[in-house]
């Protein structure tokens, strides 16, 4: 059936193809009565036709990789296999106005449309892009073979709280299909100086998007939430536990239905050319309409399952509010002989315009606000020296209310982590630039300073329901920090450039373990024209960043309003290194021969320890136990290749060639050997990307092009070997000019 | 707030003093010095290929009647002894801010990271033709504006290759959509974080239980171009996680290995470790549970 499908659309677009060949044919000597009388109207139309071909994967509706990122579907929907047609433009008149429409297909367009003269113009775009990304997750989700469960938990004697880890419970239909669709569109007026007098601006714009589709979630319910009547125990079962506890861990299909609207404001203004301002305002409202997902049902979905109590029944998974956020933003900016001055301030508040059932009998209503302000200034000292300072300060204040009692059980106070109240950033610094120096080189030197303030709640209440301390924590209050930096670059011989940027951090404190204490990063860069046809460029980046500042601390907290008492300190640390090279060579011995090609390589070796508690963190007495090492070091390895040929006036070919390798070990200290030799868990990255394209363009006449490419990608990886696949594409189109 | 005015007026009080003292700049010289199309006469090409807007070549290549009275002269002179040629210079970005200064994207571009890098406004705007005139079959779906910013930033564009990646190649988003090519660090009003929820409005909250890195930073735990981990994590769980996480026995242990009383010392089974977003998977944040779990 789908064959025969296909083949009536193939016919039908062989049918335009040929209508538009003939078109063109006929329209070509109006085009050239049409040039000779100097129209300032000009365009291009190309109809195409594409035939694609996906193989490999897990078959059914779920997506393999290659469909996952820009997937296509063909007339029939079928998702696999099949043709589909699409149409480019383009339309300018003089250059008063433009549009362009680019089609890949139904899931991946896009457009754009501009136009004015010098008093006022107009914008407006769309966008639209279908994803499958969601997909990879569930291809691997719990339960799976390459992220398997581990029965073994459930035979701990007299442990019965990570039971639920032997058994993942998935809600969600049978062979689904998880994708996301983002429609993007935006409109702008602009009224320009000639109307509105020397350095004034005004604009206008609408802009927004919709998002739909679905995604796999997970939850982890509390451990009596979910009993089941129907299902046989597992070999082990506890009898307390087995009709409960490998209930609790459980995954279901999310709608989404998303829409974001915005209005924006934009007005400058010279005032007697004094100085500049400019005023940015938006109001943007954010709703996402899709059906929560409720403890209930869960019930609902899986046969056997029953809840208790009720009133948990109401428990919205993973909520997402309907908020607003307003911004306002002033800048003045002014040039004063060779002093440059920018100044800025911007304000936001973001508010949560819906609930949920159990936030409201809470008494929880969502609000943050922000404020920035920058000043800068640069002066030219001489033609060869300049200065440059800077000052910025960010503010992020959460408004939102605090919960009286407990958001789920009002009686007990909830075991937050820590609240962030309040973060306050100030980051300054100043810099010198040299110009004209040896070897038509230039210098900027600086230093900067970075100084955060965090306003962070920590909840110690009551011994029955402790919260955390800080002392239990890696996370802090106050970031102090200072940079200094270089950057030369120079032409130290004809056709040469060279840059390089080397980097130092020093914190005297830090608040987060992934900010660095120490830190040196490097750029380098070299650009050479070997001839005019040859050109080389190279870089290499690197980056250490090193933290040891942060330590976690057994803590003996006995009850409310009573001082913790501490004993074993234990520094954790982080060791993240980053090195990235690339060389390139573009060669192009003639004007119809162009060849490039580029060789890249990045590798990331980061290191940290792996912590044990005996118990959760917001519980009375904690003792942390390191483990080992948690180390990740992954290489990726990039070929490029690219070839333009034109052997005739009317004949243009191309190909290209893409391999992206990555590889690497991302093993945590005991995972290997805790995991039960029957589950084949892969602590490794491997995977390989193949793509190699041809496209040719020729020319039928001076308004007439046929075009076509042939496109074949290979994905293969060997930790997930569910994504595997190929695809093969083949377009043919006409571009007719006018 | 304080030590942000305090600085301020440092830096006010120390720089701007001088620069008041100084001469004004001298404007674009030369503009009404050229007349007709003497320009044409000689670049017939350049003059089809200009954008309607910048018809007046001199109001751009602010040297050009030096250029023109040069070559006039070297006409004119017979023999050897011709006076020295003068190239007419492109326009820096001086020369175009001197009109398009007149919104708040460009207002600021003085201390923009492009124009400390040295990057001038003709380095991507080609006023005469395209700086992307085609595009490899590759790039078809990312589009020119992507292709111009690889032609630099080729580091970051390899990225777009690795297993989790924003769908730059395949036409989904744009490097404008993200970074503002006219500004900077130092002028932008956003933090951020609203960089990022601009279009991830889902995870911005409030949230009634707020993750610290992503009142923070996305960055801390995401790579915005392309990483070989899953959903544009830097680090591949569990790593990423456990640099600031220690896991609890009593509730991620299992006690086939040496179980204790305190729950330390507990094995740990990859099924915990593996994936700590499979069960904390209201990673950014939930409106009712302190535990991230939903």
């Amino acid at each position: 059936m789908k064959t025969n499908q296909s083949n009536k659309y193939f016919i039908a677009c062989l049918t335009v193809l040929a209508a538009a060949i003939s078109q063109a044919y006929a329209a070509d000597e109006d085009v050239f009565a049409a040039g000779e009388r100097g129209p300032s109207v000009a365009g291009e139309v190309t109809p195409k036709l594409i035939y694609f071909d996906y193989s490999g994967g897990p078959g059914g509706d779920s997506l393999q990789y290659l469909q996952a990122f820009g997937g296509e579907r063909g007339w029939d929907g079928d998702a696999d296999s099949g043709f589909y047609a699409d149409l480019d433009f383009n339309l300018s008149v003089g250059d008063y106005f433009s549009m362009e429409r680019q089609g890949f297909g139904r899931d991946s367009h896009r457009g754009s449309i501009r136009g004015g003269n010098e008093s006022a113009g107009f914008s407006g775009y769309y966008s639209h892009y279908r994803s499958g990304s969601h997909s990879l997750d569930y291809l691997n989700r719990p339960g799976t073979e390459n992220n398997p469960v581990d029965p073994a938990y459930f035979t701990a004697p007299g442990h019965t709280n990570s039971g639920f880890l032997s058994r993942f419970n998935d809600d969600s239909p049978a062979n689904p299909n998880y994708h996301t669709e983002r429609t993007k569109y935006g409109v702008a007026v602009k009224f320009k100086p000639n109307l509105l007098g020397k350095g004034s601006t005004l604009s206008v714009a609408v802009d927004g998007y919709e998002r739909d589709g679905n995604k796999f979630a997970t939850f982890v319910a509390g451990n009596g939430d979910f009993t089941d009547s129907l299902t046989a125990a597992l070999t082990g079962d506890p009898a307390t536990t087995g009709v409960r506890t490998p209930q609790r861990w459980r995954g279901y299909q999310k709608p989404i239905d998303e829409n974001m609207g915005r209005f924006s404001l934009n007005f400058t203004a010279a005032p007697k050319g004094m100085f500049q301002f400019a005023y940015d305002g938006s109001i943007e409202k954010f709703r996402s309409d899709a059906a929560t997902f409720l403890m209930e049902d869960v019930s609902r979905l899986s046969n056997g399952v029953t809840m208790t109590p009720a009133e948990i029944g109401a428990w919205p998974m993973h909520f997402v509010p309907d908020t607003t956020l307003k911004t306002n933003n002033f800048r003045l900016s002014k040039t004063i002989g060779n002093t440059a001055l920018a100044a800025g301030y911007g304000m936001s508040q973001l508010e949560q315009d819906e609930v949920s059932v159990v936030q409201a009998d809470a008494g929880f209503s969502g609000k943050i606000s922000t404020d920035n302000a920058f000043f800068n200034i640069n002066h030219r000292l001489s033609s060869g020296v300049g200065l440059e300072g800077y000052v910025k300060y960010f503010q992020r204040d959460n408004q939102s209310t605090e919960a009286p009692a407990g958001i789920l059980d009002q009686d007990v106070r909830d075991e937050w982590g820590v609240r962030v109240n309040k973060l306050e950033t100030l980051d300054y610094g100043v810099a010198a630039s040299f110009r004209g120096l040896p070897a038509r080189s230039s210098v900027t030197a600086g230093w900067r300073h970075l100084d955060t303030d965090r306003d962070l709640q920590w909840n110690y209440l009551t011994a029955a329901n402790i919260g955390q301390w800080p002392t239990t924590s890696v996370y802090s209050d106050d970031t102090r920090s200072d940079e200094l930096y270089l950057k030369w670059s120079a032409r130290p011989v004809k056709n040469m450039t060279v840059r390089l940027a080397p980097s130092w951090v020093r914190a005297n404190k830090t608040a987060l373990v992934s900010e660095a204490e120490d830190a040196f990063n490097l750029k380098a860069a070299l650009g050479y024209a070997l001839s005019n046809q040859t050109h080389l460029n190279a870089y290499y980046n690197y980056k250490d960043k090193k933290n040891g500042d942060q330590s976690f601390i057994d803590t003996n907290k006995s009850g409310a309003g009573v001082e913790p008492t501490t004993t074993i300190e234990y520094e954790q640390k982080a060791d993240d290194t980053f090195h990235a090279a690339g060389l390139s060579l573009n060669y192009a011995p003639s004007e119809w021969v162009n060849l490039s090609g580029s060789l890249d390589w990045s590798q990331n070796d980061f290191e940290t320890y792996f912590f044990g508690t005996n118990v959760r963190r917001f519980e009375t007495n904690i003792v942390f136990d390191p483990r080992g090492a948690s180390a990740y070091k992954v290489d990726t390895l990039s070929l490029s290749l690219n070839a333009d040929y034109q052997p005739t006036d009317q004949l243009k070919l191309s190909a290209s060639y893409t391999l992206s390798d990555t590889s690497g070990d991302i093993k945590t200290a005991s995972t290997a050997t805790a995991v039960p030799t029957t589950y084949a868990v892969n602590d490794k990255i491997d995977n390989l990307l193949h793509s190699l394209a041809f496209g040719a363009d020729y020319a039928l006449k001076n308004n007439l092009t046929l075009k076509g490419a042939y496109i074949y990608d290979r994905y293969r990886d060997k930790a997930f070997s569910n994504l595997d696949g190929d695809r093969h594409s083949l377009m043919l189109g006409v571009a007719v000019r006018f | 707030m304080r030590r942000f005015f305090v600085l301020l007026a440092a830096l006010l009080c120390g720089v701007v003093s001088p620069a008041l003292a100084a001469q004004p700049a001298a404007g674009i010289s030369g503009v009404a010095s050229i007349k007709g199309n003497q320009c044409v006469e000689c670049h017939e090409t350049e003059a089809t290929t200009s954008h309607s807007f910048h018809s007046q070549c001199n109001a751009c290549h602010i040297n050009a009647v030096e250029h023109l009275q040069s070559h006039e002269a070297r006409e004119k002179t017979k023999g050897p002894n011709k006076p020295p040629k003068v190239v007419a210079t492109k326009p820096d970005s001086k020369e175009c801010l001197s009109c398009h200064k007149n919104d708040s994207k460009r207002m600021n571009f003085a201390f923009s990271d492009h124009h400390k890098a040295g990057v001038q406004c003709r380095d991507c705007h080609g006023n005469h033709s395209p700086k992307i005139k085609s595009l490899t079959a590759g790039m078809t779906k990312a589009g020119k504006e992507a292709a111009l910013c690889a032609s630099c930033h080729k580091d970051v564009m390899v990225k777009f290759n690795m297993r989790s990646h924003h769908p730059l190649r395949e036409g989904g988003v744009t490097c404008v959509n993200c970074h503002d090519q006219h500004g900077g660090k130092q002028t932008t009003l956003a933090s951020k974080t609203s960089q990022c929820t601009q279009c991830h409005q889902n995870v911005r909250g409030p949230h009634a239980f707020d993750h610290a890195p992503v009142v923070e930073d996305c960055t801390t735990c995401h790579n915005g171009h392309g990483t070989p981990n899953k959903k544009l994590l830097a680090l591949a769980e569990p790593a990423l996680c456990l640099q600031c996480h220690s896991v609890a026995g009593n509730r991620h242990g299992q006690s086939t290995g040496t179980s204790n009383a305190t729950g330390n010392g507990l094995v740990i089974s990859a099924t915990a470790l593996r994936n700590c977003s499979s069960c904390h998977n209201a990673i950014h944040g939930s409106g009712i549970d302190q535990h991230l779990r939903f």
